[in-house]
This record gives C-alpha cells, structure tokens and sequence, in this order.
C-alpha cells in the first residue's frame, strides 16, 4: 500500500476503496501511519471487535495509547464487552446511528487539541446493517461534522462492493478518493 | 429518427408549423384559387395525426384551425355558410384528432408506467444484490482473516469465538434483511411486476 499520510497536513476527507482481501491490512496500516506520526485515531468500527483490533494494532506496533474505538459491533454480536476496554465506547448496534453520532462526538470532544483522524471501518459492512440511503445519510452527518470541527477523515470501502449511485454520494461528501489496488499497481 | 428529435426539440414543433403552413397554402391555392374542394384536404391529415402523436389532444385546436379555415373558404367560394360536406370534412378532422391524440396518449403513459416499474424492479434487484452480495464478500473475507490467524497461531481462543460470533451476526442479520426485502416485495407490489414479486417472495 502506498497511500500515505505523511504528505498531507491539511484536514481532509478521504474515501479509500480497496480489495475485500487487502481492506483488514489498509486499516492497521493508515492506523499504524497515523498514529506513528504522533497523531491520535478514533477508529469507528462495524466489522472488526475492539477485543480483535486491539490486539492486532499491538500485534503490528501501533501506539494503542493513542488510538480510540467507537466500537459498534461487540455489544450487538457478542452482547458483552470486555472487561478491561480503555480508550472505547460500545454502541448497542450498528443499526443505532443515533447512538453512533453521539459516541462519535463525544469521542471528539474527550480528544480536542490533539491532532485527531477518524478512521471509518467500514461502509461496506455497514450495508448489512443499513439500507444504502441511510448509510448515505449518515456518511454525510459525520463528514459534515468531521468538515465543521476541521477532523480529518477516512473512510474505508470494498472497491466494486458500492453501487454507482452511492458511491457517487460518498465521492460528494469527501475531498478525495484513492482508489488502494490502483496505487499499488501504479 | 426518435432519438433525433428527442435531442433537437425544436423538430417537432418545425414540421407540423411547415405542414400547417403547407396545408394553409393548398387551402388559399387549391381550393380558394383552383376552386377544388376535395382530395387536398387529405394532406390536413398529416399536421393532425402527426400533432396528435406528438402533443395528444392539442391537435384538436389545429384541426379546428384548419376545419374553420376549409369552412371558411367554402363560405367564400359558395355562399353557403355551413356546406354539409365542407362541415363533415371539417368534423372528421377534430375527430381524427381526439381519437389519435387519446391513443397516443394513452400508448405514451402505458409506456411511462411499464419503464417506471422496470426502473423500480431494477432499484430494487440493485439494492438487493448490493445488500448481500458486498456483506458475503465481507463475511468471506473475515472468515479466511480467522482461518489464517488461526494457521498462523496469531489468535487466541477468545479472538476465534469473537470472530465467529461477529460472522454468526453478520449472516443473521443478512437473512434478515432478506426476509425484510421480500416483505417489501409484498408491500410495493405496485411497483413489481407480479411475476418478479411472486419468484423473489417465494
């Protein structure tokens, strides 16, 4: 993968699409870029479990210190959270965007001052819980939010795994698209 | 021929102002000056059926044009205010109009309604396949991501369980949205064809 962050120190939003295969790898990475540069992360997450991503940010040397989760998943599909979360807040479901907004600006609020990137994993998944208007919507409420509170963001999603339409919203919404396969094979 | 004058909509109204134009002339040189009152009119026809196809029941108002015109010149021509056969000549046209112009709208909306449904059948066949086709690649993908963590060593039991468990929920919430999309079927069947209703509720 040879998207990087390192060139970039304006506020922007991104909508990375990449392989079902190489999505897990892209998001340690952007995280482990992210974080190795002194910066924080708030990882949303609807496919991966805090208990997961934890140990694999360690795994792959991620300062986990400072990497935050709005975990979205663990609550609804395992029904308990682990006992020793730092750095997490749990939303009952992935259906429940309201909640998700709240842990979302919450989240921010907890890290203002620091140098904060929101790292979405991801818009595909969510389309198992969320019709594609609705993750439309919301996609546009956290970047709205993230464009007013001058956050950087990256949202993640399986390359052909979108339809035209939504994918033509969510290019609306961010300022740039990169496309993971096509950098790599350029 | 269609996709012409759908992307030059100036055609439409150009050729039937040219055959009124065309159909006003042989009223004034035909009949008004050769004094022949039969045979020319049926070139009236043409500005009517082709205005009936284009603009419906509009064209009732040309055929009432050039009705009143033929009358009009015959009262000139004869003296006779209402010729029995000038009126029939003239009342065929208005009719020729109203019936073309009924059919043709009536072809028209059917045509509308048949492409909204296939629009509607394909949105909804899009978001169908969308729904389940990327959430099994992601559950595909998060599968092998298990099976080779655990080849590797790289998860522990717990991880293994929290894994497959997200998967369990991912997969019951796709038979859900699937139930919930063929009930959607059942309710819109306004917009499905029955057929497509009936094969994706089955």
């Amino acid at each position: 993968m040879r998207f990087s962050l390192s060139e970039k120190d304006e506020k922007k939003l991104y909508l990375l699409l990449s392989s079902a295969q190489a999505m897990k790898q892209a998001n340690v990475t952007i995280v482990r870029d992210i974080t190795a540069l002194g910066n924080a992360v708030i990882v949303i997450t609807t496919n991966q479990p805090y208990l997961i991503l934890r140990k694999l940010y360690g795994r792959e040397g991620v300062d986990i210190s400072n990497v935050h989760f709005v975990d979205a998943i663990t609550k609804y599909a395992i029904g308990k959270v682990p006992a020793d979360a730092t750095n997490a807040l749990f939303v009952n479901s992935p259906e429940d965007l309201t909640d998700m907004g709240i842990a979302i600006t919450q989240t921010l609020k907890e890290m203002e001052g620091q140098n904060v990137f929101v790292v979405f994993d991801s818009v595909s998944t969510m389309l198992i819980y969320l019709s594609s208007v609705n993750i439309s919507k919301f996609i546009h409420f956290v970047s709205s939010r993230l464009k007013i509170l001058d956050v950087s963001g990256i949202f993640l999603a399986v390359e052909k795994g979108l339809d035209p339409l939504l994918l033509t919203q969510l290019t609306t919404f961010v300022d740039e698209v990169v496309d993971l396969d096509e950098v790599v094979e350029g | 021929m269609h996709e012409i004058v759908k992307s030059h909509p100036w055609i439409r109204p150009a050729v039937v102002a040219g055959l009124i134009i065309i159909s006003v002339v042989l009223e004034v040189v035909v009949h008004a000056y050769l004094n022949i009152s039969v045979a020319y009119t049926h070139i009236f026809y043409l500005p009517i059926v082709i205005a009936g196809i284009w603009y419906y029941k509009k064209a009732v108002f040309i055929a009432l044009f050039l009705g009143v015109l033929h009358l009009a010149v015959e009262f000139f021509m004869s003296g006779i205010i209402f010729d029995p056969a000038a009126v029939v000549r003239a009342a065929m046209f208005v009719l020729v109009a109203y019936v073309i112009g009924s059919l043709s709208e009536s072809k028209d909306l059917l045509y509308e309604d048949r492409e909204k449904k296939h629009k509607a059948l394909i949105g909804f066949i899009s978001e169908v396949a969308l729904r389940i086709k990327t959430p099994m690649s992601v559950i595909h993908e998060n599968l092998c991501d298990i099976s080779r963590g655990i080849d590797a060593g790289e998860m522990d039991q717990d991880e293994v369980q929290a894994a497959l468990q997200i998967q369990i929920s991912h997969a019951e919430k796709i038979l859900a949205t699937l139930r919930e999309l063929n009930q959607g079927v059942i309710d819109e069947q306004k917009d499905i064809p029955d057929s497509y209703a009936d094969l994706l509720t089955r």
